[in-house]
């Protein structure tokens, strides 16, 4: 992620990059959030790493087991995918076929297109951060719906919320930054902004 | 029911929609008018199941091999090991070009990834290739066509992600891509070498003399021998029975970081922590497809999409021969419009009940995924490996064209239809190594 001086807004085609004027609470808002994914990554990244590497060191060559570290791992790979999710949908680096971006000549159809195109996303990743808050809530209040007998793993008794809110938070965050999409395609689409075609 | 669900899919997909998302929509279709009398399904299922099903250790192997691949790359190993095979076919007319390619398809090994190849390999050979002499158009086809060969040659996150959807050994799946790997190599390099026999403006390198040649094969050697070993230690340790595969991928790590950190020193501690934070976005990229696949390859199952195909395919054949072709043309047109990766995770659960209902072996199946889906690389309208080949040679896309159209016939095709209808060649070293039944 570029420092906060050098932000610019990218169009979606990678047709060429604007200078926004300073910078506004937004950009200094997703700075952060970039920085704050990043450290999550990477801080998951090394442990995940180190953790799996010890187990083999441990297993093959101490002959010994670090027990129940396959439950830490996975808490951990949560966090790791859902966290480089979010921040694929803060820089855009989502997987997508692309074709409008490639085949649609720049213009008004382009812009309609590319306005569908978030509203669905983001109409979409909002049903699932509707579901994805009850997936969390049921495991944070168990089956019961009263804080008993929620589901944990079986070694460490580790709460499963704490993998279920790496999903939740994952969808949070990729609406958000889809919505931020939407927010910029429709300004393009309605002409309060010349943001280009293709965002 | 279900038809409109993939028309939602595919409408998705062609406006633009992110894949995971677009995923998501065809399942909320089926959650709301989904089911056998249309009222739907219980979402409340759904991320559960998905959650039950990436709840897996045998899946951070793709992170991790993603990280690796990653740090080699940002590690400067590319040159050690074009100088190393330069040393072997250098003095060939074409053999410059049998030098990118096999260092294609030893870092691929590496990498396991087509675009990090091409952008390592190929950045250092293209300027050799125009020193050379070489075609522009010809140089940025060949380099495109070999950096898929890491998509064959194990390990790659490609057919992890196959084996897990499907269930199958990722072990056996790796095995299975080695022969059509290693065959892929013989025919890119062979058919560089026939296109370029007449070529004037073609350069051919000094022989060197014997005692020579072993001088730089003992220095070179010695340059790429900590690259080398990467491969050497996970594929060793994994099928030595020394350690499982995400054990080897974690090793992979730890190993990857010293050698580009001092060994190599292409890299220093900011630029390691850029590339592994970018490794983890790539893999948060495809775990979200994974997330969002698995749930809707629930709905589609509890829809019964895989008879329904089934029928569809048997409704034009009932020969299972006949039926591979189809699903072989169903797959090269998925990888026209998508990358490697969404074309497995979207076609897996759909195809394997068809693929073990027709009698074929699913390791089998795991060998054409694999040539499909590198072929779906450089295939156009979706093409991202031929593009990037053609921006890094400055090479215009009309000079690339041709070269790459006749790489593709005369390499990918005939690998292709030797993997779809010989399954005895892609199913000998898993059955060998493994005990796969033929």
């Amino acid at each position: 992620m570029k420092d906060p001086c050098e932000i610019a807004v990218q169009s979606q085609d990678g047709a060429e990059e604007r200078e926004e004027p300073g910078l506004g609470p937004f950009q200094i808002v997703e700075w952060w959030l970039a920085r704050l994914f990043g450290a999550v990554c990477l801080s998951m990244s090394l442990i995940l790493s180190v953790l799996i590497g010890a187990a083999t060191l441990m297993r093959y060559v101490f002959k010994t087991d670090l027990y129940g570290y396959e439950e830490w791992v996975k808490l951990f790979a949560f966090w790791l995918y859902f966290s480089g999710a979010a921040y694929g949908s803060l820089n855009r680096t989502h997987v997508s076929a692309d074709i409008v971006n490639s085949y649609v000549p720049q213009g008004p159809l382009k812009r309609l297109l590319v306005a569908l195109k978030d509203l669905v996303t983001v109409g979409v990743s909002g049903l699932f951060v509707y579901y994805g808050y009850d997936f969390f809530m049921f495991g944070f209040r168990g089956p019961l719906g009263n804080g008993i007998a929620i589901p944990m793993s079986t070694v460490w008794r580790i709460p499963l919320w704490t993998s279920y809110g790496a999903i939740f938070g994952g969808l949070v965050f990729m609406t958000l930054f889809f919505t931020r999409d939407l927010v910029i395609s429709l300004r393009a689409l309605l002409g309060s902004s010349d943001g280009g075609d293709g965002q | 029911m279900i038809y409109v669900a993939l028309l939602v899919l595919m409408f998705c997909l062609l406006i633009g929609v992110p894949v995971p998302v677009s995923f998501m929509a065809s399942a909320a279709w089926l959650i709301f008018f989904g089911g056998p009398d249309g009222t739907g399904y219980d979402p409340s299922q759904l991320l559960p199941y998905g959650f039950a099903q990436m709840n897996s250790v045998s899946l951070i192997a793709i992170a991790m091999f993603i990280m690796a691949g990653g740090i080699m790359e940002r590690g400067r190993i590319g040159e050690k090991l074009i100088d190393l095979v330069d040393v072997f076919v250098g003095h060939l007319k074409g053999g410059l070009g049998v030098v990118g390619t096999v260092s294609c398809a030893v870092f691929g090994s590496i990498s396991g990834a087509a675009c990090a190849t091409l952008s390592c390999i190929g950045s250092i050979m293209f300027p050799r290739f125009e020193a050379g002499g070489y075609p522009r158009g010809h140089a940025a086809a060949l380099m495109s066509n070999a950096s898929l060969l890491g998509l064959l040659i194990p390990p790659n996150a490609t057919l992890i992600i196959f084996a897990w959807i499907s269930g199958q050994s990722i072990l056996a799946c790796f095995l299975a891509t080695v022969v059509p790997g290693i065959l892929a190599t013989a025919l890119i390099c062979l058919v560089n070498l026939y296109l370029l026999k007449d070529n004037p403006s073609v350069l051919v390198s000094e022989r060197r003399s014997a005692p020579e040649r072993l001088r730089m094969l003992k220095s070179r050697g010695r340059g790429a021998l900590p690259a080398l070993m990467l491969p050497v230690i996970v594929l060793g340790g994994v099928y030595g029975g020394i350690m499982t595969t995400t054990e080897a991928s974690a090793v992979a790590v730890l190993y990857s970081i010293p050698v580009a950190l001092w060994v190599y020193r292409g890299t220093d501690w900011r630029g390691l922590a850029a590339v592994v934070v970018e490794s983890a976005v790539t893999t948060g990229v495809i775990m979200a497809m994974l997330y969002s696949v698995s749930m809707l390859s629930r709905l589609y199952v509890l829809e019964d999409l895989p008879s329904k195909m089934l029928y569809l395919f048997q409704s034009i054949s009932s020969n299972r021969w006949v039926i591979m072709a189809m699903i072989n043309v169903f797959l090269v047109i998925m990888g026209m419009l998508m990358d490697d990766i969404s074309v497995v995770v979207l076609t897996t659960p759909i195809m394997m009940p068809i693929i073990t209902q027709l009698g074929f072996s699913p390791i089998h199946y795991a060998a054409v995924v694999g040539v499909n889906t590198a072929l779906g690389c450089i295939t156009p309208p979706a093409a991202p490996v031929l593009y990037l080949g053609g921006r890094l040679a400055k090479a215009p896309i009309n000079e690339m064209m041709g070269p790459a159209l006749k790489f593709m016939l005369l390499c990918w095709v005939p690998i292709l239809l030797f993997t779809a209808y010989v399954p005895k060649l892609v199913l000998f070293l898993p059955h060998v190594i493994l005990g796969v039944p033929w």
